[in-house]
């Protein structure tokens, strides 16, 4: 990091540190207030843990000024780079997911969130059960009742 | 299930998920998915279907730009001889995305009222009896309003059914007008509106004299919180046939007030006048009959919008429709998304209209002229509660 932009160090709750430029940094609402005090130690983040930051920043780092251009072709590009950035498991993107919403970053927390909806609107509601831990507590009358109610839903 | 809360290479599960974070992705759902997933627990059921929920959701999908907009488009199908109702994509050309079953009686013939946030209100009438129904296609659920009250046979009536959505109370409503004819045919105006909130689930009346006369199964639009139709008062009725005007029923106020329409259009017959929106204004069709008389075939069609809402010295004329050489114009019946309009030809077919080439585009519907309605579809989890009465009876409301 040679270049003159200011420097903000970070530091995950494993206690791995991560330099990010001011610029990134300012974008994360909930530390905005002490960057922009000019705090110079690194800034502790307990909620998140070093691979999750680096991914994070990975995006931020990527979208910082592409988000807002106007050229198609560069959207096009960050479409691109967005779908492979999201091919992960999904644990990690549920702690993303956390991340963004403890660090109040809002594009990747709406991508993140949106990404979750693609992922599961076609999935079966077992399935669903089990992604999100839901126990079901119908009874079997209720069950069948509720889904009796949507019968026509049921093969989509 | 306690294996599965013990397990730790459970990498594909999320446990401990913040309801608020937990809403965020469920409103990014389609209202299939949603619909489905009521059942997978309590909460989960409770939480699609509360009302702050389902308003968020339509805030939502009403708010979208990221998909191409839908149409829901209705007619009598000269083609397939029965009621198609169909979404379209609204693109460059009109393509038909997936078909709708309308769920009523066969010996049902509603027509159509209005539509507001997705959901469209039709009603139908035998003599003296009025039924009025609430559609929300993207669950395919309809409702039946329960029948106000069945009015006296010794006289005839004429009904106007309005619906819309009261913002300030968070609730849709429905209203009704009856008007009495004599035996003479002689018009009594309504004393009172009878309104219904889907909420309450009961009619209700609230009295106050109507001094304005909505011609029967008049079409309405909804647009600020007020529902607008086409009509006149009963004193400017004369022989060459009554003053038009917009007639304006506020729903959350529930009050009436009128707009004036284009100078031009004082002495135009209402019958050739027709409402719809454009651009979030209301605009005016204004059809010029081809022979005198003659209100089933137009030469042109003045398109007029409504500038600055509530002004009528803000009606600015748009452009001219002019096929004549297609032969005219049977019906105009309203905008598509990009300012194209759709329109009947004397071949009982749509075609879309472009104001700017002036060229027609053929769109390979063949209909019912009267039976066209065009609708802004968006999806809407209104009615996930209610039992589907499709088969109900009637004379109840069916909820769950």
């Amino acid at each position: 990091m040679s270049s003159k932009k200011k420097v903000i160090t970070l530091r995950s709750s494993d206690g791995e540190i991560f330099e990010v430029e001011e610029a990134v940094a300012l974008e994360w609402l909930t530390i905005k207030p002490l960057v922009e005090s000019g705090c110079t130690d690194a800034i502790p983040l307990p909620q998140v843990t070093g691979n999750i930051l680096a991914k994070v920043i990975e995006y931020c780092k990527k979208h910082i000024g592409a988000s807002e251009s106007e050229d198609r072709k560069i959207l096009y590009e960050l479409e691109s780079w967005d779908a492979d950035f999201i091919k992960v498991d999904q644990g990690t993107l549920f702690d993303l997911i956390r991340a963004a919403d403890y660090l109040t970053i809002k594009t990747l927390f709406e991508f993140t969130c949106q990404t979750v909806a693609d992922t599961i609107k076609h999935k079966t509601i077992e399935e669903v059960r089990h992604i999100f831990r839901e126990s079901n507590d119908f009874t079997p009358e209720e069950e069948k009742e509720i889904r009796g109610k949507s019968w026509w839903l049921q093969g989509l | 299930m306690l294996e599965c809360k013990k397990s730790s290479a459970e990498a594909a599960s999320f446990p401990d998920l913040p309801q608020e974070i937990l809403l965020e992705i469920l409103w990014r759902l389609p209202v299939k998915s949603l619909a489905r997933f009521a059942s997978v627990s309590k909460s989960w059921k409770s939480l699609v279907s509360s009302r702050p929920f389902v308003l968020a959701h339509l805030k939502r999908a009403l708010g979208r730009r990221d998909s191409p907009p839908l149409l829901l488009l209705r007619h009598y199908s000269l083609t397939h001889k029965e009621d198609w109702n169909a979404l379209y994509v609204d693109g460059e050309t009109l393509v038909e995305n997936e078909r709708l079953l309308f769920p009523g009686g066969l010996s049902e013939t509603f027509y159509y009222v209005g539509s507001c946030n997705g959901l469209l209100c039709f009603a139908d009438y035998i003599v003296n009896h009025l039924k009025i129904v609430l559609w929300n296609p993207s669950l395919r659920k309809l409702l039946r309003l329960p029948i106000a009250h069945e009015e006296s046979v010794g006289s005839t009536h004429t009904y106007v059914v309005g619906f819309g959505f009261d913002e300030k109370c968070d609730e849709y409503k429905f209203m009704r007008l009856v008007y009495t004819w004599s035996k003479n045919w002689s018009r009594t105006l309504p004393k009172k509106v009878e309104i219904y909130e889907l909420r309450m689930k009961d009619w209700r009346s609230v009295d106050m004299d109507v001094p304005y006369v909505i011609p029967e199964s008049s079409a309405q639009v909804f647009l600020n919180g007020s529902i607008h139709w086409i009509g006149f008062r009963i004193l400017d009725e004369g022989i060459r046939g009554a003053r038009p005007l917009l007639v304006v029923f506020d729903l959350h106020e529930e009050t009436f007030r009128e707009m004036g329409v284009p100078d031009g259009m004082l002495f135009a017959n209402t019958l050739n006048l027709s409402i719809t929106i454009h651009q979030g204004s209301l605009c005016l069709f204004q059809c010029h009959p081809l022979m005198p008389d003659g209100h089933q075939l137009h030469g042109i069609c003045w398109v007029w919008l409504m500038r600055e809402y509530g002004a009528a010295e803000s009606w600015t004329k748009l452009f001219a429709i002019d096929i004549c050489e297609l032969g005219g114009i049977v019906r105009v019946i309203g905008f598509r998304k990009h300012g194209e309009v759709l329109l009947i030809t004397p071949n009982d077919e749509l075609v879309s209209y472009n104001p700017e080439s002036q060229k027609i585009s053929r769109l390979g519907l063949y209909g019912v002229a009267n039976s066209f309605e065009v609708v802004n579809y968006v999806e809407s989890l209104t009615l996930l509660e209610t039992q589907n009465s499709a088969h109900a009876t009637a004379s109840h409301a069916s909820f769950c």
